[in-house]
């Protein structure tokens, strides 16, 4: 443990000096996105875009990028199986997936799985911290995971071949096209990821039992121009996988799980003078089936559905002034198993606002308000505020209250589904300070955030579990950014790191909540000379609780995890890059999940053919 | 702590080479004779751990009153898996079956160290009992497929399971009597109502009794069995009466069945000295083998802050309650007298599920 803590606090230290790109990137008219709110009224929270260099350098799950490059924790039941977030010190429902603009948290659940989602079919994810509700809806609390793909008009065709194959029989091919016109535009992506998993537990006789998996991904984005005013789009995303999930012990009744997720929309955007029009329609389906014994074909099943419209209006006021109004309805359904068939309907309407007050102070305010008759749905709003003191300091400052709708299970959950459930409310502010000098940059935010009504399944009278709102949880904590790129001739260093303090406190015992460490640091460090580039990147967890009551003797050790890459471009006029990875490279014995060991030591091999 | 702890039991072992009881931990036991081990005299509590979260333990507390957690792991340096659900003796061993693992640990019920983990035939294995050289362990099997329920019948020598018995849905907790095994079909993931009646010596259920929704536990006493059946809650789908269920053994005949109230499920019978206690949520019952049902509690361990009774036992004049709280910290025991006088408490494991005296 001595070590360890040294190690933090060297890598503290050394995170100051670390390169994240946190502002949006530079958009060019060509190309065209869905997420607006993330690109025009997120000036005033933290955002990490992750850029597609350390996308490429990531294993294919959205678990593994994310735990080496942002502050949010995951709890993994073993690699690859099922992952959940705690996003700072919240909830894994607390945290929203964002599919171009649209929240696909499962509605059974209210959560992702992280390793149900494969980064290889996004042409850029991002990271913002902090409530988004009125943007991005329920469970956009502890902050928000956006997958986008771009649509470009830039006459441009470029295909991509990615391939890597590793220890354990894992590999993963990824195919993508881009064919461009001033016109059209047509990205397709495909995907497959698939691993025998049966790595042997570090510093054990034991081995990864049951856990194979593989899963295959589609991804299309089409965007045609009718004219210089009007665009029509197109994003769909199919994903199908299955997981045999890894045995807890030895011995256990082995079972497996299917993943089959659907997602279409289609955008008619249109130009007209100060105002911009778009018409979104969204069709997304989930369904799971969970095989008890991987020996018979009997299973438990899942289904839901969701048909979206959404309008919105943007106007550029004066150049200064940018409005945007939102109206939103949704048609939910749901079945399964232990599901009764049962529909809701949710509409909404919300206002943005941003105002450049001076060419250094501007504030941005949100306002949202649902109409439902499935439960009591409050009024939500954000405000922000922007301030450039100088070219060397910025300050932020957030304010909003967000929430996190009853799920499907907990409402309609046979026998023991509670219709009269509220929504869990956040409230929470924060300010960030931001740090330039040259090619560095960092940036430290505090938050205090606040959540009241949480949904939780308790056992209520003899063996009746029941979703109940009865906690609230006060969070609080510090998040840094930091980083620096630097070029000397032809070295370029690019180093980016995080580090995040978190305290989650159940506000009645005043107990940590389970899995949620105090500390978590993230850093990368890459270094390309000519052809060559070598990367190291790190993640360290803090111990976490396991148990409710804090018990000492059931905590999970910190650890540290570190990857170390090599990578040679052999192309001429076009990008050849062949690399080699060691992952887990000092092979750590450690366990995000209680009693769910993570491989030590392995090695990968990957090429990455763009032409 | 594990660490003095650990010392502490090598102290102890070794003192038991010089048969000298010098150590100051009082854990064992002060009888003349050579003690068999550190666990002769006391109970054992079963904490069955989260499922899937691989940390079931066995904590014991011995005839002093001093608590020694995490036993099993202690002794043995390992794990014992993920959801124990009992423990049955059979001669100086115990065994230990672990559901969520389908493995029985088989150990020294008084030294605790471990044996032999029988591994093969079992699903989702629930109880055992022991007749004659063989052990009964009632197995749910696949959790989706309602007729592939069945009794492992185990070889104690060899540890071998020598043949299976299909069973009726949910088969869990057993009682021998005689010639006979009376396994309870609670229902596993579905709701049984019956109580199949095994014959030791063909290894054939001869007949099956229908009892009330949800028979929980049994227990025989001079000649009767008496059946405590929940019955089914309201999220259920269909609210049913529990009740007390008399079997006569001689003829296999309910020949009385007591109903309790709407909305009452009481589960955990014990009988004990001729009185039969049970609980009801956070209250404890007690009545006379021939009473009929009492209108009120003996007691309620609510005032203790106690969540809800999950392992429960009477013995020798005290009564054992196993609070599990919220399911995932670390459980607490509480012993009372039988008028319901709080004696001690105890924190224990995760979600303690029974009590097993030595």
């Amino acid at each position: 443990m001595d070590k360890t803590r040294f190690l933090l606090f060297t890598i503290g230290l050394l995170g100051h000096f670390l390169f994240a790109q946190e502002e949006p990137e530079l958009l060019t008219e060509v190309l065209i996105v869905s997420d607006t709110p993330l690109r025009d009224f997120s000036e005033t929270q933290q955002v990490i875009h992750i850029s597609d260099s350390v996308l490429r350098k990531s294993q294919s799950s959205l678990t593994s990028l994310l735990n080496f490059n942002s502050g949010i924790y995951f709890k993994e039941n073993g690699l690859g199986m099922v992952s959940s977030p705690s996003f700072r010190g919240t909830t894994a429902s607390q945290t929203a997936v964002v599919w171009n603009g649209i929240n696909i948290n499962s509605l059974s659940t209210g959560q992702t799985d992280f390793n149900t989602i494969n980064i290889r079919g996004f042409d850029n994810i991002a990271v913002k911290s902090g409530g988004g509700s009125v943007a991005y809806g329920s469970g956009a609390i502890g902050g928000s995971v956006h997958l986008n793909n771009d649509i470009k008009f830039n006459n441009k065709t470029t295909q991509r071949l990615f391939a890597n194959y590793g220890s354990f029989d894992i590999y993963g091919i990824d195919f993508s096209s881009k064919i461009a016109s001033d016109r059209t535009s047509i990205s397709v992506g495909l995907t497959r990821n698939a691993s025998d998993n049966d790595y042997p537990f570090p510093k054990s006789e034991r081995k990864n039992i049951n856990g194979q998996f593989y899963n295959n991904n589609l991804n299309i984005a089409l965007g045609y121009r009718l004219n210089d005013n009007h665009i029509l789009k197109f994003y769909g995303n199919i994903f199908e996988g299955e997981r045999h999930f890894s045995v807890p012990t030895p011995n256990a009744m082995k079972t497996k799980y299917r993943d089959f997720n659907l997602r279409n929309m289609a955008e008619w955007t249109g130009y007209f003078g100060r105002f911009t029009s778009r018409l979104k329609l969204a069709y997304l389906t989930e369904e799971y089936r969970y095989f008890p014994n991987i020996d018979s074909d009997t299973y438990t099943f899942g289904e839901t559905d969701s048909k979206i419209v959404k309008y919105d209006l943007a106007m550029d006021v004066k150049s200064n002034i940018k409005v945007n109004l939102f109206l939103d309805y949704s048609q939910n359904q749901g079945r399964g198993s232990s599901i009764q068939s049962d529909t809701r309907q949710i509409g909404s309407a919300s206002l943005m606002l941003k105002h450049h007050l001076t060419s250094k102070l501007l504030y941005e305010l949100t306002l949202k308000q649902e109409i439902t008759d499935v439960y009591e749905s409050p009024f939500l709003y954000s405000l922000g505020l922007k301030y450039e003191v100088s070219g060397f300091y910025h300050i932020k400052t957030h304010i909003s209250r967000n929430f996190r709708i009853p799920t499907f299970n907990d409402m309609y959950w046979e026998g023991s589904g509670n219709p009269d459930l509220l929504p869990e409310i956040s409230n929470q502010a924060e300010i960030t300070h931001i740090f330039t000098y040259n090619n560095i940059r960092l940036s430290v935010t505090g938050y205090y955030n606040v959540i009241k009504d949480m949904l939780r399944w308790i056992p209520v009278s003899g063996s009746l579990w029941r979703p109940e709102n009865v906690d609230s949880a006060k969070m609080y904590g510090l998040e840094s950014v930091v980083g620096i790129e630097k070029r000397v001739g032809e070295n370029h260093f690019q180093f980016s790191g995080t580090y995040t303090y978190t305290v989650s406190e159940n506000s009645e015992t005043g107990k940590q909540l389970i899995y949620v460490p105090y500390h978590k640091a993230t850093a990368s460090l890459s270094f390309s000379r000519k052809r060559f580039t070598t990367y190291y990147q790190f993640l360290y967890n803090g111990e976490v609780f396991t148990t409710t009551d804090n018990n000492t003797a059931q905590i999970l050790d910190s650890y540290l995890v570190s990857n170390i890459g090599l990578e040679y471009d052999f192309g001429r006029k076009n990008s050849y890059t062949i690399g080699f990875q060691a992952l887990n490279l000092w092979n750590e014995d450690y366990q995000s999940m209680l009693n769910r060991p993570m491989p030590g030591r392995n090695f990968n091999i990957y090429i990455n053919l763009k032409f | 702590m594990k660490n003095v702890f650990r010392f502490s039991l090598m102290a102890l072992s070794t003192a038991f080479l010089f048969v000298s009881c010098s150590n100051d931990d009082d854990n064992i036991t002060n009888d003349d004779d050579l003690p068999l081990g550190d666990y002769e005299n006391g109970v054992f509590v079963l904490n069955e751990g989260g499922f899937g979260a691989s940390n079931a333990s066995v904590s014991f507390i011995d005839a002093d009153g001093n608590l020694y957690n995490n036993i099993y792991t202690n002794v043995n340096e390992m794990a014992l898996g993920d959801t124990a659900q009992s423990i049955g003796f059979d001669d100086d061993k115990a065994y230990i079956v672990v559901n969520g693992s389908n493995t029985i640990e088989v150990v020294n019920r008084y030294t605790f160290e471990h044996i032999t983990t029988i591994t093969a035939q079992l699903a989702n294995p629930r109880y055992i009992v022991f007749n004659n050289g063989k052990g009964y362990v009632s197995n749910w099997g696949d959790p989706l497929n309602p007729d592939d329920d069945y009794i492992a019948v185990i070889n104690t020598s060899s540890y071998a399971v020598e043949s299976t018995i299909p069973v009726a849905e949910g088969p869990e907790k057993m009682e021998k009597e005689g010639n006979s095994l009376y396994v309870a079909h609670r229902g596993g993931w579905g709701y049984g109502n019956s109580i199949s009646v095994i014959s030791l010596s063909s290894n054939n259920v001869t007949t099956t009794i229908e009892v009330a929704d949800i028979p929980d536990s049994l227990e025989e006493e001079n000649g009767i069995l008496y059946v405590l059946c929940k019955g089914k809650e309201s999220w259920a789908g269909e609210e049913t009466q529990g009740a007390l269920v008399k079997i006569n053994t001689a003829t296999n005949v309910v020949v009385e069945s007591l109903s309790f109230g709407e909305g009452v499920h009481p589960s955990n019978l014990d009988i004990e000295n001729g009185t039969i206690y049970y609980t009801v949520d956070a209250d404890v019952y007690q009545k006379g083998l021939n009473a009929p049902l009492p209108s009120s509690p003996l007691f309620s361990v609510g005032s203790q802050g106690v969540y809800g009774i999950y392992g429960f036992a009477v013995e020798d004049d005290k009564i054992y309650v196993g609070d599990a709280k919220d399911y995932s910290s670390n459980g607490e025991v509480f012993i009372y007298s039988l008028t319901g006088q709080l004696q001690n408490n105890y924190t224990v494991g995760v979600t303690p599920n029974g009590f097993y005296f030595n």
